[in-house]
């Protein structure tokens, strides 16, 4: 079940009316009715992993949540008795015991997401590796399904038992309860990657109608439809055209397609996120928020600070800090201060576990080098602009650069742009080496002349739908301008008139099925993260 | 939620709705071109006022091209009108038979059967959506697009089909059902008049393109007697159209229109007439060179192209059809009865259109 069509909004208002109508006790129920009803409307194949990790993780939670458990009992029942080694040594043992037990959830789980998304990729590079020395062993190719939503659920679940390792909170004791946080429908399609402390409470307890609440939902979901069908879908037109023949263009058309399509995904996942967001909403629920405003970034890790939030939040939480603080990395860290001197030595650990997420963020949107390249590309640029900071710094000194004025902070904002647009190249492109290949024609064939011989007409997308992108990236820049002001838009409105209100609410639904891409001829429905 | 929320949340899903309903009636129907010309059919055919035609002309393009409703008004106080679109497919007669008389008691039915050839009846989306996309909403639209959707896989299954994928892939089913999925970006297009506005039919379907004030000479028929075989598709949906006929107590004449047929039109056809009679229905066959004779046909001088009469043949045919449904049918002369002064504008309207016509046409060469 699509989030951009009819019986998903019919879903939305059936269910709604469902969960507000039935006793509290039981509001809980519907949504996980609901939400297996939507998983199983997609796949009922794919049902089966769902409930695989939902049970590893459940079981695996309460053998945790026992150990904790037994653990603070114990030291509070023998609280005189122990002195602080023997609390030390009993932490140690319950902390071996736990970490088997997490290792053991995380085995299965991501085990699950590695084999069904990367099995196909790992066993063609050990082939292709096998017959470079003329070894014929070969990796069978299966052909496997990749069930809805396996990357964001594998996540949560992960989150959810090193949280309880680490004591954070108490493992869930109602397996139907948590299997509602394992499958809340409006985030399980492309997130946001939910947090068990922040997301199941809400999702556990009954909300009642409120008009307020709803009303504002609908306009995020309005908001979201129009992201997603003015602008990502109507870019799809032009970007698919460009990285499918990458050969026939060259210069700005390849510039403006790789930028392009940073503008659809965007679009396209943040539309879909305003969607979740809005949903869930409706029903009383408060989704994390994913996205803030990524393209008024200064710089590549403040652009990822600002994009995907919850797979950053998670990746600094369960990679990068247990990465950059473990023992490995220290003692690491400590001899290569002796060879390469103190600023590399102590800098040396972060760099690496950066390193490491953004490779893992790259392999996780898909199992091809080109994602590796795409994480490698993130990488390189973060760790080597920390690298460089200093002299960075000292450059614009000398200078005398004023950095903290508007067209400073705007050529930052470009620089940024146009350094993720690059990247995009590896996201989009077909493999790694047509990425490479579209970069360096893109470079070394400028060709500025597009701009006024039409070139761009011949993209499948006319003039005024060029005219529709343009006035829809204003509105965007607007709207984002505001935002980042501190001005709460939907307040905002709510402040004003009834019939400006109406006027301009029924205006976005008639801007959004007139100015949407849909129907015949287009192509472009389902969400780009949805495929992740 | 209280109860000022519930009538205001009530009261805004109205104007919405309303606001929709606007929004679809502009961008639910296709802009330009042909369609457009049927479109403008169906909308006139709404606003004609109620039970007040005797008889409708259905079938392919030929029918408005060689019918002049006003004339036959004139003539004998007749309301014939002609609904029919350009190459109409046969297999959803009894679907526009039942849009029509929902608001028209007729009591004939003149079919044309060119659209009986499988040539004719190989599905094509532009051939269905000048119908269903021109009808308004309702249960009987609905059941037309599924009919259209069900011939069309019927038709691909066929054996003897050539490029069935293509057939198949043509069927966009949603917009079929909904036409606003498809029309929407007309935003990119012109908007006419009529988009907003109401239209009344000024002529009585009468053809109004410049086309009708060409002239081409035309290789006239050579008939042939040949008769081929129907396949089981073609003879159920004679059946069907016969049973419809039956079933709703209509009158119902077949015709084949007259105008140029190749050799290999005609054997299908011949066919048709054949099975129909063995069934008992009243059929005419106008492209033989007795009838040609009868209308007084000058293939070198009332056509404008192959297959379509100019308005001079129009005129021809339509003196001399209406005579022979006067002759047959006796409708009742209504001329000066209240509720069918709109006739004689269109008489008045087409007189200007004919003249005019021909002058411009006169003028240009």
């Amino acid at each position: 079940m699509d989030f951009i069509s009819a019986t998903f909004i019919g879903f939305v208002i059936i269910l709604s009316c469902i969960y507000f109508i039935v006793p509290d006790k039981v509001k809980w129920c519907v949504l996980l009715a609901g939400s297996y009803i939507f998983y199983m409307a997609s796949s009922v194949k794919a049902l089966c992993f769902l409930i695989i990790t939902t049970i590893v993780t459940f079981v695996c939670g309460r053998i945790l949540g026992n150990i904790n458990d037994g653990q603070k009992k114990y030291l509070e029942e023998h609280k005189g008795e122990l002195n602080r080694e023997q609390k030390k040594e009993i932490k140690a043992r319950t902390s071996k015991k736990k970490k088997r037990i997490v290792a053991l959830a995380v085995l299965i789980n991501l085990g699950l997401l590695i084999f069904l998304k990367y099995f196909n990729f790992i066993g063609g590079n050990i082939n292709s590796l096998l017959a470079h020395f003329g070894v014929n062993g070969q990796v069978p190719h299966l052909s496997l399904l990749l069930p809805l939503g396996i990357s964001f659920y594998t996540l949560q679940s992960i989150a959810y038992i090193v949280d309880l390792y680490r004591g954070k909170y108490a493992a869930d004791r109602n397996f139907f309860k948590f299997s509602l946080f394992m499958s809340f429908f409006p985030q399980i399609v492309q997130g946001p990657i939910a947090r068990y402390d922040h997301l199941a409470h809400q999702l556990y307890e009954p909300h009642k109608f409120e008009y307020n609440r709803v009303t504002q939902g609908a306009q995020l979901i309005l908001w979201g439809f129009m992201k997603k069908l003015i602008l990502a879908d109507r870019l799809a037109v032009a970007v698919n055209l460009v990285f499918d023949n990458p050969d026939s263009y060259q210069g700005f058309i390849l510039f403006f397609a790789a930028a392009g399509y940073g503008l659809q995904v965007y679009a396209d996942f943040s539309g879909g996120m305003d969607i979740a967001r809005g949903v869930a909403q409706i029903l009383g629920i408060d989704l994390a928020l994913n996205f803030e405003r990524p393209y008024f970034a200064c710089s590549i890790s403040e652009f990822w600070r600002r994009w995907h939030i919850t797979l950053g939040g998670w990746m600094r939480d369960y990679i990068f800090y247990p990465l950059s603080l473990s023992k490995a990395f220290a003692n690491l860290g400590k001899r290569t201060r002796k060879i390469f001197g103190n600023y590399v030595g102590k800098k040396l650990p972060t760099f690496l576990s950066m390193f490491i997420v953004f490779l893992l963020v790259g392999v996780w949107h898909g199992s091809s080098w080109k994602y590796v390249a795409y994480g490698v590309w993130n990488g390189v640029i973060i760790v080597s602009s920390i690298l460089l900071d200093p002299y960075y710094e000292k450059f614009l000194k000398k200078c005398r650069i004023d950095t903290e004025c508007f067209s400073w902070k705007f050529f930052q904002m470009m620089r940024t742009f146009v350094l993720c647009s690059f990247g995009r190249f590896f996201s989009r492109g077909i493999s790694c080496m047509t990425a490479v290949n579209m970069i360096k024609r893109t470079i070394t064939h400028p060709n500025p002349w597009v701009f006024f011989d039409g070139s761009f007409l011949q993209l499948g997308l006319d003039y005024k739908d060029f005219y529709v992108i343009f006035a829809f990236i204003i509105v965007l820049l607007v709207v984002g301008i505001m935002q980042e002001r501190g001005v709460h838009i939907r307040e905002k409105i709510a402040e004003q008139n009834l019939y400006f209100r109406w006027l301009l609410y029924i205006g976005a639904v008639v801007i959004v099925l007139i100015y949407g891409s849909y129907g015949p001829g287009y192509n472009a429905g389902e969400f780009i993260y949805q495929q992740f | 939620m209280t109860k000022k929320q519930g009538l205001r949340a009530a009261l805004f899903l109205l104007v919405l709705c309303m606001a929709l309903g606007a929004l679809i009636r502009v961008f639910g129907l296709p802009a330009g071109g042909e369609t457009y010309s049927t479109r403008r059919r169906f909308q006139e055919f709404y606003s004609e006022t109620r039970n007040t035609w005797d008889c409708v002309l259905i079938g392919t393009s030929c029918i408005d091209r060689e019918w002049v409703a006003p004339l036959a008004w004139k003539e004998y106080g007749m309301t014939a009108y002609a609904m029919n679109t350009d190459a109409q497919p046969l297999y959803l007669t009894t679907f526009l038979l039942d849009e029509i008389r929902k608001t028209q008691d007729v009591r004939l039915v003149v079919v044309d059967m060119r659209g009986i050839r499988m040539e004719s009846l190989r599905p094509a989306e532009a051939r269905v959506r000048r119908i269903t996309d021109s009808t308004k909403m309702s249960a009987n639209r609905t059941r037309m697009v599924e009919r259209a959707i069900g011939f069309t896989k019927e038709y691909a299954a066929r054996d003897d089909v050539r490029n069935p994928q293509k057939l198949l892939a043509q069927l966009d089913e949603p917009s079929l059902y909904f036409p606003f999925l498809k029309y929407h970006s007309r935003w990119k297009d012109k908007l006419y008049a009529d988009d907003f506005l109401k239209s009344a039919s000024d002529m009585k379907g009468v053809y109004d393109n410049k086309a009708a004030f060409r002239t081409e000479k035309v290789k006239p028929t050579e008939v042939v007697d040949e008769v081929a075989k129907l396949n089981e598709m073609q003879t159920g949906i004679l059946d069907e159209i016969v049973q419809y006929g039956e079933d709703a107590g209509l009158e119902m004449l077949f015709i084949s229109s007259p105008s140029r047929l190749g050799k290999k039109e005609q054997p299908e056809i011949n066919a048709a007439i054949r099975y129909l009679e063995e069934k008992g229905a009243k059929v005419i066959n106008y492209n033989t060179q007795e009838k040609y004779e009868e209308i007084g046909l000058d293939f070198s001088s009332d056509l404008y192209n192959d297959h379509h009469m100019n308005s001079r043949g129009a005129v021809k045919f339509t003196e001399y059809f209406a005579r022979y449904l006067h002759e047959h049918y006796q409708f009742d002369d209504k001329r000066g009865r209240e509720g069918y002064r709109d006739w004689d504008q269109a008489y008045g309207n087409y007189v200007k259109f004919y003249e005019e016509g021909w002058k411009e046409a006169e003028a240009s060469k």
